[in-house]
């Protein structure tokens, strides 16, 4: 339905947004993860957000075919930070390597809160564009009372 | 605006068709059709939002999803509201009509 293409489109910026709030817990959780299932430290995963046109609903795809140009966002996460990883000397650490030293995780906790945050800040500005795309919705159906 | 012929706005209800051929009409199969329409559009919707909270309840949707399919119902369903109040108002204004 035509009414709620508005609707659609801020919903997946709320589903991307909390993909992306997903993938920072996830940093925050594993912080000091010394060890994961591959082996070596835990890496830093990350939302990358992508435009898309609206997903999983057959009403999505009919809108984007009769009005190409709508686009949503989807997110998908990824662990391709190269970054390096810290290294403490820590012989007596179970994970501890040769000569004694233990890679920490590549996730800096300063960076991460500042990407909770947008996310945050995000996810209310589409909610705020869906209340817009509703109380519009609403005003319309007052039309010639 | 162009002018107004009686004759053209008259037509539509009496039917005409292509080449002026008569179409039989009924009005209550109309009034009815429309009717149905909306109040099945609201029901899908309803539906829709039935499962999405369902799903939430078992953690396979996120609260959003949930909100925005009882939304996307409740909007339809005042939709249905108005489109119900308008048939009304024209069936009473109809029904008022000196015989």
């Amino acid at each position: 339905m035509n009414l709620f293409n508005a609707m659609e489109v801020s919903s997946s910026g709320l589903n991307a947004q909390r993909t992306a709030t997903h993938a920072i817990s996830m940093n925050l959780a594993n912080i000091h993860t010394t060890r994961t299932d591959e082996g070596g430290p835990y890496l830093r995963k990350q939302a990358i957000l992508s435009s898309s046109p609206i997903p999983s609903r057959f009403s999505g795809i009919l809108a984007e075919r009769m009005n190409p140009g709508l686009l949503g966002v989807k997110a998908e996460v990824r662990t391709d930070d190269t970054r390096n990883h810290e290294m403490i000397f820590d012989p007596t650490h179970p994970h501890a390597d040769e000569s004694g030293y233990v890679t920490l995780p590549n996730v800096n906790l300063l960076e991460e809160m500042v990407g909770l945050l947008a996310a945050v800040r995000s996810y209310e500005a589409n909610v705020t564009a869906f209340n817009s795309a509703k109380s519009m919705v609403l005003k319309s159906l007052e039309i010639g009372k | 605006m162009g002018d107004l012929k009686i004759q053209e706005i008259l037509s539509p209800s009496l039917g005409r068709g292509v080449g002026g051929r008569k179409v039989a009409h009924d009005p209550i199969s109309d009034f009815k059709k429309i009717l149905n329409k909306s109040v099945r559009e609201a029901n899908d919707l309803f539906a829709q939002a039935d499962q999405a909270t369902q799903a939430m309840t078992f953690g396979q949707k996120d609260v959003h999803q949930a909100m925005i399919a009882l939304e996307q119902a409740n909007l339809a369903f005042r939709l249905m509201i108005q489109v119900r109040n308008k048939m009304i108002s024209a069936y009473e204004e109809i029904m008022r009509m000196q015989v």
